[in-house]
């Protein structure tokens, strides 16, 4: 016996190790392709810093997971600039001097990204930054590549967003002559003031030694309360400066209107104000109303924004803000070049980089594009990409969409009808450039009832208070319910109001809605009811649904565990979600799933997800109680005497029907393609039964062979033994694979 | 053989258990468990909770004392039936002041001293309570009266608190009301000098002033001469003969009194519009009550609340007193009842551990009643909506209703305290439409009265397992103003019932009747069915309307529409049901949002209320109940068939695996031909004895291998 059980055992060694070995063969390592990632990881900017490495992480990850680049892989070597121009060009030198770094992504600051731009072009190495926003970082120097509009464009679309949409006729600038970013950006708000006639009050300036900024500010707001109408506050500074500029003018003056630009919206920023006891007492007491610029605003962003938001939450238990995004835009497009510039093959380390930024160059039109988080991505002759800059404001330390934002005109089809929205005020000019107005509607959702639940049929009826803030003017005939069974329509307002110049209107809707129940995991399954909408006549450019997350702040608890759903029917709610995306639409086509982005017209779809759950485990005890009893049963037979033949047979032949009595009424009312956990359970029963069926006709066979009177053949017990473990371990593994199912 | 007995009365015992549980009897061991045992073990909550109940057994007020402590005793035990408050049971001390001041002080003197009294309730009338509550002020112990009207009990005296509302607001409503609702610019007041009729009348006048009612004249008449009642109204009667227009007529004064006043002034030639306030409480109503009814048809009055069951819990209280006293409720009851449960749910809030606390006790309770509610979250109680004001009097608006055909009929028109969802709607517009009204600086605004009524005619396509019923039933409406009854949602409709043309269409005055008629209405519940095959499945209709909430509109079950006896609603082919008890009330169902409406995000909670009017029908299976009989019949044959393996011979082994096996197929088909005819998530009663029988085949079959094996080893 034991030298049969060693001889097993070296065999399932052999074949384990064999197998080990193949798959190590057959996933060999390539060549590794080595990307710099240079960022503050250390000092006051750390956060930004680890906000790039989660960001640029999480896109290499699948990457190489999907093993895009022919199965080499990408890996990062990161390095620490620590914000400040010194350590930059150190990083930058550093870098110069590796034999197999081909790009590099970074620097964050524009100081840093303008000293470390000078190294990166004397040794030709191809850097794209996603935040360093400075003209001169681009600017004669074919090296640098930068995937967010720099400060002329962010300078003029605020100039002129104060101007056209927060009806502002002057505005008074605060700035820090940081010689970059702040200097650049005021220099060029400054111009276009000037061109579109708004009137700059006054122009403060502070120096940007921490010392004697102190001094200036506290000069700087005194003057500021002096003035009897200052307009609108521009501060042009990074987001230290900026937080210190915003407490010194609370403090002073508590009634102000601020704008920012995208300092105002970095993680930095926002956090600043946690230990001031204030911001403790009302959270929010600082940033409340300000308006700032940002690249990518989550809450009207596209399909892929979202998943990164929600990759990006899930990795780190933070909320992005625009950098991580832009970073992950600026890691997407270096991979592109990777994979345009065909390196392979090539050795010496100079050709490759240049093939690079050759690849890089190349993409400048929106044909040859890399669709973004942002949106299409491609570089001018400066290496600077454009787009639009989104708008919102503070508000309980959250950052909210504005309802008027802009998106640009890809082409000029219709100049003259242009030129009518023009002066209707529907367009502004940007560095050159024309955006259109975009209205962003608030949209807000309140389940009252979940009832009908209709799997066989897949819908259900929903009982809601869905709700629209906007400004101006909202045409509600358009709304259509994506997925209701027949059309709903908005015709009976059920509340209308007007908070400001905003106008609220509140529709009951009472309606069935189809829905997908999702059975994988059944019988253990949650259901994610959706109910979407959108609006069939206002593409993504002209609406954006937003969730209104300030009206249901306590949403995502408020209905959970409730019998909101009536509890006879055994489920309940579990979690409410509410998120827009974007609805392609081909004409002709139809509605595509999958992104042509190029041809589809946008819509802003608003979904919100109920997800329901079974209210206890009733259900699987019911459905797999009598599987394990069977199974159980089944077992029995291993202990039954060797010539009690027939009633295994019986036994078996039970076990058979009462399982295709199960297998048939589970077909019956489920019609899907996949293996369900309960069904693989049934599967595992027949597998059982066939390890049943050939060890009783085994014996048998041998019992007929040997005649009545060999009864104690040592074959017998064997032949039960391998019975005896061999179902337990089979029921075993089929449990715990339903489980993990 | 030890061990096969022992396995064999383990089976046995399975097998008993399984038909025990099948028999109600499950529902009796239910309840005896339910009483929390920890009550016993736990030292912190050990111990009894002491509540005193002052109230006139004797004197003028004995009928009042009597309805009062029926009240709170029915409450007591309700609760401590239930197990107590955390486990602790509750226990009643009732006095008797006799409402007489002085026994009213000898007792407060004997609660104060006492060491275990947690809080008390009463007393029965304002002026023993005015002296009685000082006593209870300077003990430290919470006074919860229920039947007291002075402004003067509450008064400067944080530790009263009081379910029912002031004269005061009293007065201010009327006032308003004669305004605002029944647009009168005139008002002559009668009044009795006494409390009620000071204090109220001062309001009145104060509230008419600011408004701009004119008081035409004053009158009035001393309280305690019964007898001279007839002189003393002799000058009234005189003025009003000799044709001076009082305009609307006030009567501040008790009911006993105010009836005859009405008399006397129903004998006047002219019909005078009286307005007289029913305080519901304290008065010897129960006197020479139907002879002085007839004089009050159509005098308005107003009343402290519905007490024609305006909510589901004034319909149980209702339900509950009638089945405990073989007498319908009073008011006083009622009120009292709401007492002692806001009590106990105070107690509840307060948390109270330990013994021999007694101070720190009536401190807690007292907090708990102080701080704990407010009217976005006050006690449901029968009256409405309970919760304390800083002066530690309640809020609850005032009902106006007339007296038609001797029962007290809601008006059309009501009003309620103004909340966050009003404000949205456009409160200048209701403003200057003089709609508003203000009482204890509190806006209210205007509530539509809705009487409705179903009747029901026939359910046919009783499907119990889809749960789903047609009925044929007729639904009616009265009501002043405008009301559109296409915005109903029935709640279980399957399609959205339509309101076609009505069937009737009437108008009386400014009233007006509508009748439909929906033949086939097809409806689909939940039933529950965690008890099948022993439920009782309820038949629901319910519906309220889409937009308007409780505040805007209130629907009452109108009582001169047609009532249905349960017998005779017509239960279409089916036999096998009856139709046993059919209920209608009015209830309320509440959502939460913001609507996206700026002001109301930090709100916690906006509850959106809806007046909800419903027809429970709840039906039952005739004496022979088929579902039960098609389902134990088979598992009790599987039973004995599974029991009757273990004594077959031991021979023929696979004889007796055959009848397992057997066993165990034949469940699984009737196992999956009742859950496919049931698709609900949870185990249903009748599902556990087929689960029991899966269990059952295994062991048998493991005790028969056993045994086999057994012997086998012993040859």
């Amino acid at each position: 016996m034991k030298k049969k059980l060693t001889i097993h055992l070296t065999i399932i060694s052999i074949i384990l190790g064999a197998s080990f070995g193949v798959y190590k063969m057959f996933y060999a390592e390539k060549e590794t392709l080595w990307i710099a990632l240079a960022a503050p990881l250390s000092g006051p900017r750390k956060a930004e810093g680890d906000e790039i490495k989660q960001a640029v992480n999480s896109y290499l990850d699948k990457v190489n997971q999907a093993k895009w680049l022919h199965g080499r892989q990408i890996k990062l070597r990161i390095f620490d600039d620590k914000n400040k121009a010194k350590a930059a060009m150190q990083a930058a030198s550093e870098i110069a001097a590796s034999k197999d770094i081909l790009l590099v992504l970074g620097h964050y600051s524009s100081s840093a990204s303008i000293a470390a731009g000078r190294i990166y072009r004397k040794n030709g190495i191809p850097v794209i930054t996603a935040s360093a926003t400075a003209g001169r970082i681009t600017k004669g120097n074919n090296w640098y590549f930068r995937v967010v509009p720099n400060n002329a464009i962010q300078s003029s679309f605020i100039a002129n967003y104060i101007k056209s949409i927060l009806k502002k006729k002057s505005v008074s600038m605060i700035s820090v002559a940081d010689g970059s970013y702040a200097s650049n950006l005021a220099e060029q708000f400054r111009k276009v003031a000037n061109q579109i006639g708004l009137a700059l009050n006054r122009d403060w300036v502070a120096d940007p030694q921490p010392s004697q900024m102190e001094r200036d500010l506290q000069k700087i707001i005194a003057e500021l309360r002096s003035v009897k109408n200052p307009g609108m506050i521009f501060i042009a500074a990074g987001s230290l400066e900026s937080a210190q500029i915003i407490s010194l003018l609370k403090h002073a003056i508590s009634d102000y209107a601020v704008i920012g630009p995208g300092s105002f919206t970095a993680p930095t920023f926002s956090s600043a104000y946690e230990n001031y006891p204030r911001e403790q007492e009302r959270p929010g007491y600082y940033t409340n109303g300000i308006y700032a610029t940002t690249f990518v605003l989550f809450a009207t962003a596209n399909k892929e924004a979202m998943h990164f938001q929600k990759e990006f939450i899930a990795r780190s238990n933070k909320w992005p803000s625009w950098i991580g995004a832009c970073y992950y835009d600026a890691i997407l497009v270096a991979v592109e070049a990777l994979k345009k510039a065909e390196i392979d093959g090539k050795s010496n380390i100079r050709l490759k980089r240049n093939d690079i930024r050759v690849a890089l160059t190349s993409m400048n039109n929106p044909e040859k594009a890399v669709q973004g988080l942002r949106g299409p991505i491609f570089f001018d002759k400066n290496g600077d990409t454009g787009g639009a800059l989104m708008v919102g404001f503070y508000q309980d330390k959250k950052f909210i969409p504005a309802s008027v934002q802009y998106h640009l005109i890809q082409s000029l089809q219709d100049s003259s009808a242009t030129l009518k929205e023009a002066i209707k005020d529907k367009t502004i000019m940007v560095d050159g450039k024309i955006m259109k107005k975009t209205q962003v509607v608030y949209t807000g959702i309140d389940i009252n009832e979940i009832s009908n639940l209709d799997m066989q049929n897949k819908k259900f009826t929903a009982d809601f208070y869905l709700w629209f803030r906007f400004k101006n003017n909202f045409d509600f005939s358009g709304i259509k319910f994506e997925n209701a069974v027949e059309p709903v329509k908005l015709d009976h307002l059920f509340l209308e109001t007007k908070r400001g110049d905003l106008t609220i209107r509140a529709f009951r809707v009472r309606a069935d809605f189809k829905s997908d129940f999702s059975l994988h995991d059944y019988p253990f399954e949650q259901h994610n009811l959706p109910i979407r909408f959108y609006h069939t006549s206002l593409v993504k450019n002209s609406l954006v649904l937003v969730p209104d997350v300030l009206g249901m702040p306590v949403q995502h608890e408020k209905n959970i565990g409730k019998t909101r759903l009536n509890a006879v029917t055994g489920w309940v709610i579990n979690n409410i979600s509410f998120y827009q995306d974007v609805l392609n639409y081909i004409p002709g086509f139809g509605i595509k799933k999958e992104d042509d982005y190029r041809k589809a017209v946008q819509y802003s779809r608003f979904n919100a997800q109920i997800r329901i759950k079974r209210n206890d485990n009733s259900a699987a005890v019911k459905k797999f109680l009598p599987l394990l009893m069977i199974i159980a049963c089944l077992y029995l037979i291993y202990f039954m005497p060797y010539e009690w033949h027939l009633v295994r047979l019986l036994v078996i032949l039970s076990v058979l029907l009462i399982t295709g009595a199960f297998h048939y009424k589970y077909l019956n009312n489920f019609t899907v393609q996949y293996i369900t956990p309960f069904e693989y359970v049934l599967l595992a029963v027949y597998a059982l039964l066939l390890l049943a069926i050939l060890i009783s006709i085994l014996i048998f066979i041998r019992y007929s062979r040997n005649g009545k009177q060999k009864v104690n053949d040592p074959k017998f017990k064997l032949m039960m033994y391998v019975g005896k473990i061999m179902h337990p371990l089979a029921a075993l593994a089929a449990w715990g694979g339903a489980y993990i199912r | 053989m030890k061990i096969m007995l022992f396995i064999y009365s383990t089976v046995f015992i399975i097998l008993c258990g399984l038909f025990v549980y099948n028999l109600e009897l499950p529902n009796h061991l239910a309840k005896l468990s339910e009483t929390p045992l920890e009550s016993q073990n736990d030292p912190f909550k050990e111990g009894t909770l002491y509540i005193a109940l002052v109230a006139s057994d004797s004197g003028i007020y004995k009928a009042s004392g009597t309805e009062a402590f029926r009240g709170v005793r029915l409450y007591i035990d309700q609760v401590n039936q239930a197990g107590g408050i955390d486990g602790r049971k509750i226990e009643l001390r009732s006095f008797d002041d006799q409402g007489d001041v002085d026994s009213a002080l000898r007792i407060a003197s004997k609660i104060a001293s006492s060491d275990n009294i947690l809080t008390v309730i009463g007393h029965t009338d304002s002026e023993t309570s005015i002296v009685a509550s000082l006593i209870y002020k300077k003990a430290e112990i919470p006074v919860i009266t229920a039947s007291t009207t002075s402004e003067k009990v509450t008064a400067e005296n944080d530790w009263c608190f009081r379910i029912t509302p002031s004269y005061a607001s009293w007065g201010d409503f009327s006032a308003n009301y004669i305004k605002k609702a029944l647009k009168k610019n005139k008002v002559s007041i009668i009044y009795t000098r006494n409390q009620l009729g000071f204090e109220m009348v001062k309001n009145f006048e104060e509230t008419a002033q600011m408004i701009g009612l004119e008081i035409k004249k004053e009158w009035s008449l001393e309280p305690e001469e019964h007898s001279k009642l007839y002189d003393n109204m002799e000058p009234v009667l005189e003025e009003l003969e000799f044709g001076y227009d009082p305009g609307m007529i006030f009567i501040a004064a008790q009911k006993n009194y105010f009836t005859k006043i009405i008399n006397l002034l129903k004998t006047l030639e002219t019909d005078y519009p009286i307005l007289a306030i029913e305080t519901l409480y304290i008065d010897d109503v129960y006197t020479n009550y139907d002879e002085t009814l007839k004089a009050m048809e159509g005098v308005l009055m107003v009343s402290p609340f519905l007490t024609g069951g305006a909510n589901i819990k004034a319909q149980t209280f209702k339900k509950d007193y009638r089945q405990k006293y073989k007498e319908e409720p009073s008011a006083v009851a009622a009120v009292y009842y709401d007492a002692i449960m806001m009590v106990a749910e105070a107690v509840k809030k307060a948390k109270l551990q330990g013994k021999r606390q007694i101070r720190r006790h009536r401190r807690m309770v007292r907090a708990a009643l102080v701080s704990s509610y407010n009217r976005n979250n006050a006690v449901h109680g029968v009256t409405g909506d309970i919760f304390f004001n800083t002066k530690g009097d309640v809020s609850m608006p005032l009902v106006v209703g007339l007296y038609e055909n001797q029962k007290f009929i809601p008006n059309f028109s009501q009003y309620h305290f103004i909340s966050d969802i009003d404000s949205s709607t456009n409160l200048l517009q209701m403003y200057l439409n003089e709609k508003i009204i203000l009482v204890n600086d509190q806006v209210m605004v205007p509530t539509q009265v809705v009487q409705t009524n179903f009747s029901i005619n026939s359910i046919s396509n009783l499907d119990i397992e889809n749960s789903s019923y047609t009925v044929d039933f007729l639904l009616t409406f009265r009501f002043k103003g405008e009301f559109d009854p296409s915005e109903i949602i029935f709640a279980e409709a399957v399609k959205p019932l339509i309101f076609a043309q009505p069937l009737i269409e009437k108008k009386d005055g400014d009233v007006t009747y509508k009748l439909y008629h929906f033949p086939k209405a097809a409806f689909k519940g939940d039933f529950d069915f965690h008890q099948y095959p022993f439920n009782r499945p309820v038949l629901t209709i319910s519906f309220h309307h889409a937009n308007r909430g409780q505040n805007s509109l209130i629907y009452l079950r109108d009582s001169f529409g047609v009532s249905v006896l349960p017998e005779s609603i017509i239960l279409e082919n089916s036999g096998e049901w009856n139709v046993s008890a059919v209920s209608y009330y009015q209830d309320i169902i509440s959502n939460v949002s913001s609507l996206g409406i700026p002001d109301l995000f930090d709100a916690q909670a906006t509850r959106i209320n809806y007046s909800q009017f419903n027809a429970d029908i709840e039906i039952k299976r005739t004496a022979f109940n088929q579902d039960a009989q098609k389902y134990f019949v088979p598992l009790l044959i599987m039973s004995i068939c599974l029991l009757s393996v273990l004594y077959k011979p031991v021979s023929l082994p696979w004889l007796r695996i055959l009848t397992i096996m057997a066993v165990l197929v034949a469940n699984t088909y009737y196992h999956i031909y009742i859950s496919s005819n049931f698709p609900v998530e949870y185990i249903m009663r009748l599902e556990y004895n087929f689960l029991a029988i899966y269990i059952l085949a295994f062991i048998v079959m493991f005790i028969l291998l056993f045994k086999s094996t057994l012997t086998r080893k012993n040859k």
